[in-house]
């Protein structure tokens, strides 16, 4: 079974407006920080598909285009990254070649876990 | 300006379907998203000039399509995400989206609303498959 390096990397809010820009979603709870400071949150959050990008790229850089052709994925968002933020996208290998998979931030809160899996045949 | 009418995600019942969207993604798109998630990953370039596309690229850019018919209300939340891929993609290929509302259901005064989508070639092969799901405050 291929090797799955964690992937680390800083949210910066200029990173939420880059991925704003790239995806269309400019919800204002990720872009407009005195919106957002008015809502539960208190502020801006990374939408969850950025951070759940962190998990694509681990999975990316371990299995190339197998991943691109016949990866899977099912994921709960549990907590939204901030700015400021380090997150860690790590995998760990279960039975029957899937991995569980997270994103945890730096007190190690999990903002997202689910599975992953790569088709042998691909 | 006109602007087309967006129905609000919580007012759509379970099983109803969108109008099939096509789209393409262009190289500016890929570098855009590539940037913004900074990806490094030398996968996306199939060694030929050509540039495969990131699954959750895809999975964004069908959303995004989405979304020109629905309107998600203030504070709806995105809570769960599942995507397939079925064959890799490139940079300026025809993609087609389809879609539909495969669950809709009401507790505490919530709306949970799944939905179900699915990219497919100007083939008509599949090459993505995917449900998101989205909690709305009623």
């Amino acid at each position: 079974m291929n090797d799955v390096q964690p992937v680390e990397k800083i949210i910066t809010q200029e990173m939420i407006n880059r991925y704003a820009d790239a995806s269309g979603d400019h919800n204002p709870i990720h872009v407009d920080e005195s919106f957002a400071t008015a809502t539960p949150f208190g502020g801006t959050i990374a939408h969850g598909m950025l951070t759940l990008a962190s998990i694509s790229e681990m999975m990316a850089a371990a299995f190339g285009k197998r991943w691109l052709s016949s990866g899977k994925l099912k994921i709960r968002f549990r907590a939204p990254a901030r700015p400021g933020d380090r997150i860690t996208a790590s995998a760990t290998p279960q039975p029957g070649g899937r991995f569980s998979v997270q994103v945890a931030n730096q007190r190690g809160d999990v903002l997202i876990s689910g599975t992953a899996e790569v088709s042998i045949d691909a | 300006v006109t602007t087309s009418p967006r129905t609000p995600l919580p007012d759509i019942p379970k099983g109803q379907e969108f109008p099939p969207v096509a789209f393409k993604v262009t190289s500016a798109d890929l570098e855009a998203y590539l940037d913004s998630v900074d990806d490094k990953n030398q996968c996306y370039a199939s060694g030929n000039g050509e540039h495969y596309l990131p699954p959750l690229l895809l999975t964004a850019l069908a959303l995004k399509q989405l979304l020109l018919a629905v309107e998600l209300p203030p504070g709806s939340v995105h809570t769960g995400q599942e995507i397939e891929m079925r064959q890799a993609t490139r940079v300026s290929e025809k993609l087609v989206m389809q879609s539909r509302v495969a669950q809709r259901s009401e507790r505490a005064g919530l709306v949970i609303s799944t939905l179900e989508f699915k990219v497919v070639t100007e083939a008509g092969d599949a090459a993505l498959e995917g449900r998101a799901t989205v909690v709305i405050p009623g």
